[in-house]
C-alpha cells in the first residue's frame, strides 16, 4: 500500500507499547485509526492523546481472544470510518522468564489464546472487510526478538511468536496477489517509539514481510540460530541410515 | 543418552505410523515401551504387535490436549515400568486449507494438539525423567514445516514452528541435568497424518471420514515419503549423540536457505533505512 492518506487502520492492544506509537505514526500519515485495546482507561487515554494531535481517532472494547468481541470491533470501525485497510496485531501477552513447571496451564492456554488465536481472529474477520472494497490493504502483525530467537525460559513467548512468523509467510504468500500485504515486524527493546512507527509505514508503503527495526546483536543471533540447522543437515547427510536412500524432488519448490 | 537397554519409553500417537516405527526401533535396542495413543483399537494391534516381537509393550489410552489424560499416562508407565527415560511428544495432526476456510474448532484442534500436547508432555514428564537421576531424552515432532510456511499451510505450520523453538529453549534448559531434547523435522513419511480428522475429538467436531482434498494432498505427497522406519532409525543416532534438530529430508536445506537469505536481506534493508535514526 503506497498511500495511506484518508484510509483506515485497525489496532489490537493499540492503547498502549508499540501499538500505540504504530497508532501515532498512522495519524501521522494521515490515517484514521481505530484503536482496540482490552483495558479501558489506557484505551481512553491513547484516543485522547491522538485526538489532540489532530488524528481522527476512535476507541473499542476489545477481547482480541474472542472472535466474537473482534466481529463486533470490526463492525464498530465500519461504521467510524466506512472502510478499514490495515489491521495491525500488537496485542501480546508480556514476556516472562519461565523454566518448565513455572508456567501453569492457564498460562499457557491464555499465552496462546492472545498471541496466536487473536492474530487469526483479526485476519480471518478483516480480510473479507478489506477485499470487500478493493482498495487493497495489508496486515502488520507485531513479534519481538522471541520471533526470531529463542531463549531459554522463554518458550511459550518464542513458541506463540514463531507461530505467528509461519502464519505471516503463509498468508504473505496466499493475500499478496489479492492485494493484502501481510508483515510481521520484530521490535526489539530500546527501540524508540517514534522510530518503530515509522519503520512501520515505510514497510507498509515498501511491501516489506519482515520488517526489522534493530540491526547489531539481534541480526547475528537471528543469523546464528540457522547455523545448528545446517550442521543438522550436514549430518544427516553423512548418515548411515540416510545415506542410501533415493535422492528425491522437493514436494514445495 | 548411550545406553537405552532396560530403560523405558513412553510414545504419543505410538499406535500408528512414525510413533510405532519409533516404538519398534526402541523395542529392538531392549527398551520397555509405553504406547500412547488416542484411538483404542489400533493401541490394542500395536501392543499386540509389538509383543509378537518380544518387546515388553503396554498401551494407554490417552488424549494429549489433555494435561490429565497425559498425567494418566504418565503414572500407567511409572507403574508399568517404574521409570520413564525417554519420551517422544509425537501426537500429531495435519490440516491444509486455503485462507478462510479453516473452521475455528480446527484452528483450536490443530493448536491443542500439536502445539499444547507437546508442552503437556514436557512439563508432565521432565520432572518425572529428572528424579530418577539417570538421565533422559525427549524427542518432539515437528516437521519441515517448521521450516518455512507455504500459503495454505498455516494451521499447521504455526503449530511446527512453535514445537522447533520450544524445543531449541527446552534442549537449553534441560542439558544440564542430563536430559537431552531432540526436535525431529520430517518431510512426508509414510503414515495415515493425511486423514487425521478420523480421530478428532469431540469437543472440536467429532471425527469425519477423510475429506477429497485430504485424500488427493495424500495421494500427491505419498510417492515422495520415506518409510517411518528409517525415520526412526535415524532418531535413534541422534538420540544417541545427543543431536537437538533431526533433519530427515535433506532436500529441504535448499527451502531453509532461501528461507534464511530472505531474512538476511530484509535486515539488510535497516542499512538504507530512511526511518532509522542510526
Amino acid at each position: 500500500m503506497k498511500d495511506l492518506r484518508g484510509k483506515t487502520a485497525f489496532i489490537a492492544g493499540g492503547a498502549d507499547g508499540a501499538g500505540f506509537a504504530i497508532a501515532r505514526a498512522f495519524g501521522g500519515e494521515g490515517m484514521n485509526v481505530m484503536v482496540a485495546d482490552i483495558d479501558e482507561p489506557a484505551l481512553h487515554r491513547a484516543v485522547d492523546d491522538l485526538r489532540g494531535k489532530n488524528i481522527n481517532a476512535r476507541g473499542v472494547h476489545t477481547d482480541v481472544a474472542r472472535r466474537g468481541s473482534m466481529r463486533k470491533a470490526a463492525l464498530e470501525t465500519i461504521s467510524a470510518f466506512g472502510k478499514v485497510h490495515v489491521v495491525c496485531n500488537s496485542a501480546n501477552v508480556p514476556p516472562r522468564n519461565a523454566l518448565l513447571g513455572c508456567l501453569s496451564e492457564g498460562d499457557w492456554d491464555r499465552i496462546v489464546d492472545i498471541n496466536i488465536h487473536a492474530v487469526v481472529h483479526a485476519a480471518e474477520v478483516f480480510v473479507p472487510l478489506i477485499e470487500s472494497h478493493g482498495e487493497g490493504g495489508h496486515i502488520v502483525n507485531i513479534g519481538s526478538a522471541a520471533s526470531f530467537i529463542v531463549q531459554p525460559g522463554g518458550e511459550a513467548d518464542c513458541g506463540t511468536h514463531f507461530a505467528v512468523v509461519a502464519l505471516t509467510e503463509g498468508w504473505n504468500e496466499q493475500l499478496g496477489p489479492r492485494n493484502i500485504g501481510v508483515s510481521i515486524v520484530c521490535p526489539v527493546v530500546g527501540i524508540a517509539p517514534e522510530s518503530l512507527g515509522r519503520r512501520v509505514v515505510d514497510g507498509i508503503k515498501n511491501d516489506e514481510l519482515y520488517i526489522f527495526t534493530q540491526s547489531g546483536e539481534f541480526r547475528e543471533m537471528a543469523e546464528g540460530r540457522f547455523e545448528p540447522i545446517r550442521e543438522a543437515f550436514r549430518k544427516s547427510q553423512l548418515s548411515p541410515t540416510l545415506r542410501d536412500l533415493p535422492p528425491r524432488i522437493l514436494p514445495f519448490a | 543418552m548411550k545406553d537405552l537397554t532396560g530403560k523405558s519409553a513412553f510414545i504419543t500417537g505410538g499406535a500408528s505410523g512414525l510413533g510405532l516405527a519409533m516404538a519398534e526401533a526402541f523395542g529392538r535396542e531392549g527398551m520397555n515401551v509405553m504406547i500412547a495413543d488416542i484411538q483404542q483399537d489400533a493401541l490394542d494391534r500395536a501392543v499386540a504387535a509389538l509383543r509378537s516381537k518380544q518387546v515388553r509393550a503396554e498401551g494407554v489410552l490417552v488424549d494429549v490436549t489433555s494435561r490429565d489424560s497425559v498425567r494418566n499416562g504418565a503414572l500407567a508407565t511409572l507403574g508399568a515400568f517404574g521409570k520413564v527415560h525417554l519420551v517422544c511428544n509425537n501426537a500429531g495432526i495435519s490440516i491444509a486449507a486455503l485462507f478462510g476456510q479453516v473452521p475455528e474448532r480446527d484452528w483450536n484442534w490443530v493448536m491443542d494438539v500439536n502445539l499444547k500436547g507437546v508442552v503437556n508432555g514436557m512439563e508432565v514428564f521432565a520432572p518425572l525423567i529428572e528424579s530418577h537421576g539417570e538421565g533422559g531424552h525427549f524427542v518432539n515432532s515437528a516437521s519441515v514445516a517448521a521450516l518455512y510456511c507455504p500459503g495454505g499451510g498455516e494451521p499447521y505450520g504455526a503449530t511446527k514452528f512453535a514445537v522447533l523453538a520450544m524445543s531449541e529453549g527446552w534442549s537449553a534448559q534441560l542439558s544440564p541435568k542430563n536430559i537431552g531434547v531432540s526436535v525431529l523435522c520430517p518431510g512426508v513419511v509414510v503414515t495415515n497424518i493425511f486423514d487425521s480428522h478420523r480421530n478428532r475429538q469431540a469437543a472440536y467436531g467429532g471425527a469425519v471420514a477423510m475429506s477429497d482434498s485430504d485424500r488427493q494432498l495424500a495421494n500427491n505427497m505419498m510417492p515422495l515419503a520415506v518409510e517411518p522406519s528409517v525415520v526412526a532409525a535415524r532418531v535413534l543416532e541422534a538420540i544417541r549423540d545427543d543431536e537437538l534438530h533431526i533433519l530427515t529430508h535433506v532436500e529441504f536445506s535448499e527451502v531453509a536457505e532461501r528461507r534464511a537469505a530472505r531474512i538476511s536481506e530484509a535486515f539488510g534493508r535497516l542499512d538504507h533505512s530512511p526511518a532509522l535514526d542510526a
